[in-house]
This record gives structure tokens, sequence and C-alpha cells, in this order.
């Protein structure tokens, strides 16, 4: 498995291997977007909804969440803006057409790779 | 004023991101740990239990402030990553001759189009001279301030663009005060020429001058489009730091 321009992991149908970090990484942007997809939101409303939504599995801690908005937002994939609330000005999220495709696409490029690894600890050959 | 300003001071204080990022991250984080205390006060949270939470799951530590920087490091400096440091330097020095020499190039051969370097005055090469480090530090505050968002290196080279302009007018002057005396004294031994003298003087000190004065409103140029810069990113870190509301777009 090999790594695209933001790190993310290319499907494991080659046979090579995956890279974990990528996965990793790969995972939380899928998360983003996939909470994106039901509606714009701000950074502090994403990572609830992803805590909310995964029982607590998933949690974005220590300002992990920015960096991983941020890179999405550089590749198109979401697009930030400016949203005036009670005099305040706060940055929401909105997912992009290319963010939703890359959802779909890598979303069941990571159910694969968690379909081998559920084989591989169940036994399976 | 919010229940998080002594933490964003403390981040302010370690995020290195190019302007206008670093303001507006900060602006963000701001809202996100406000509105995320106030999130989880709805859901039951006591007061500082909620701020405590927020702090854990949205400030950065210093692996995600190193993430941050990553994703905003300036396309020029991941350009330059394979140079080293020294080499890096190099390579900025040689720009900046290659810019003060296209710009002497271009000055004298417009001096010379307009037949001003026959008798120059002998203080037009060292206005010249510094009319071209202005060209040099305004290139330099251009570069701090629009590729790598540097506030510190816009900072000093500001500093460098009053000081030349300031040097640079002076130094016409004084020239232009100089060859007048020059002239004045020449004309106390020969009246007779006054004439051919006086035009002399005022074609040499006309050059001499229009250099400074050109060279010194180029300062101004640069000296405003860079503290404009320094200024928008103050104003949004201090709104975002708490001292004050915004009130421009980002």
């Amino acid at each position: 498995m090999k790594s695209d321009d933001i790190g993310f992991p290319e499907p494991a149908d080659d046979g090579s291997p995956v890279d974990i970090q990528a996965l990793g990484r790969g995972i939380h942007e899928v998360l983003i977007l996939a909470v994106l997809r039901g509606g714009p939101g701000h950074g502090y409303q994403i990572a609830l909804d992803v805590e909310d939504r995964t029982g607590g599995v998933f949690v974005f801690q220590h300002g992990t969440l920015y960096p991983i908005l941020h890179r999405l937002e550089k590749a198109g994939r979401i697009t930030g803006s400016w949203d005036p609330v009670e005099g305040r000005r706060r940055k929401i999220y909105k997912l992009t057409p290319a963010g939703r495709r890359h959802l779909e696409l890598e979303g069941g490029r990571i159910e694969a790779a968690f379909r081998v690894l559920h084989r591989v600890l169940g036994g399976e050959t | 004023m919010s229940g998080f300003d002594v933490e964003l001071r403390r981040l302010a204080e370690e995020l290195e991101l190019p302007e206008p990022v670093r303001s507006r991250t900060l602006l963000e984080l701001r809202s996100d740990l406000e509105s995320m205390a106030s999130a989880l006060r709805g859901r039951g949270l006591e007061e500082g239990e909620a701020r405590r939470r927020a702090l854990t799951l949205l400030l950065p530590g210093p692996e995600e402030r190193a993430a941050l920087e990553r994703v905003h490091r300036p396309l020029y400096q991941r350009l330059v990553d394979r140079f080293s440091v020294k080499g890096r330097h190099r390579l900025e020095r040689l720009a900046l001759v290659v810019v003060a020499s296209l710009y002497l190039a271009g000055g004298l051969a417009t001096l010379s189009r307009l037949d001003l370097l026959s008798s120059p005055s002998p203080w037009l090469w060292p206005v010249l001279a510094l009319s071209a480090l202005i060209v040099v530090a305004g290139a330099g505050a251009l570069f701090q301030a629009f590729v790598l968002g540097a506030r510190d290196g816009m900072h000093r080279w500001r500093g460098a663009l009053v000081a030349l302009g300031a040097a640079t007018l002076a130094s016409a002057f004084a020239g232009a005060m100089a060859d007048f005396y020059g002239v004045a004294s020449r004309l106390a031994l020969n009246a007779g020429r006054s004439l051919p003298e006086l035009v002399g003087w005022l074609q040499r000190d006309a050059a001499l001058l229009s250099v400074a004065l050109l060279a010194a409103s180029a300062a101004g140029l640069f000296w405003l489009a860079t503290s404009i810069r320094i200024a928008v990113a103050e104003q949004a870190e201090a709104a975002a730091l708490g001292f004050t509301i915004a009130r421009r777009d980002l």
C-alpha cells in the first residue's frame, strides 16, 4: 500500500504492505469528511460529533483535529469560511465535491483494509 | 476576556506559523475552545470540568503544533528544503545581489539615456548605492511579508528601510548643498562663467535629488506595504488573543 499526497493509504489490492501511520491519518480524515457529509460544522462540533458517533472510540485529543482539518482544506476536500456568530468570527468547514469523492473512495479502501485485519484476527485463512 | 486567555497566549508564543495563518489559527482555536466549553456545559459538565475537557481535546500539543507547521510550511521553504541553512542563506544573499545589480544597471542606463552622467555630482554615486540598498531592503521586507509571513523579519527590514530612506535624502541634500557652495566659490573667482556654472549645477543636482527622492519614495512605499501587513497580522492576533474584537474580514 502506498500513500498519496496527503499520506492516505492506497488500496492493498496490489499486495503491497499497509502504511499503518497513513492508515491512522486516513481514518481521522474519513471520520471528519463523514461528519461534514451531514452538513457544515465548526471544528469543535466536528470533534464532538466524531466522539459521539463512534461512542468515544475515536477522540481528537490535544488539538490533533486542526492539522487534519487544515490539510484537508489545503487539499481542497473541505472549504473553511468565517461565520459571524454573536459578534465573533468562527470558522466553519464544508465538504466539497472532491471531499465527497475522496470519502467514498477512501472509505471503501479503509473498509477493505479492516476486513483483511478482521480476517487475520479472526483466524480465517 | 475568555477563560482561555492564558493558554492561548502561551500557544501564541510557541506557534511558529507564517502570517496570516498564525493569527487565523489562534482565532479559530479561541472560538472553538469557547464554543466547546459552552457545549459541554450544556451537556451537564460543571464550568471547570468543561474548560479542562475543551483544552484537552482542542489545544494543540508540541506534536500537533509541529504538524500544523508542516501543513502550512511556505512553498518557498519547501522548495529550498534540499539546501542546508548555510546554503539557503547564501542563495538568498545571491538573490539580493542580483536584485541590486539589476537595479543599478537599469538606473545607470536610464541616467545615461537622459544624459545625466556626462558630468555627474560626485554625491550621485553614494546616493545611487544607498538607493540600491533601499531596493534590497524593500525586496527583503516584501519577501518576509508575503512569502515567509515572518513578522520578526518584517520588523527588521522595515527598520532598515526607514534608516536607508533617511540616509539617502540626507546624503542628497548634503551633496546638493556642498555642490552649491562649490559653485559659489568658483563664481566668486570667475563671475564671468556664472551661467554655465549655474546651469551645470542645476543639471547635476536635479539628477542627484531626483534619484534620492525616487529612492526615498520607494522606501516609503515598501515601508507602507510592510507596515500594513504587520498591522493586519497584529490586529488579527490581538482579536484572537482577546485584546480586542476583530472588525475587519479575515
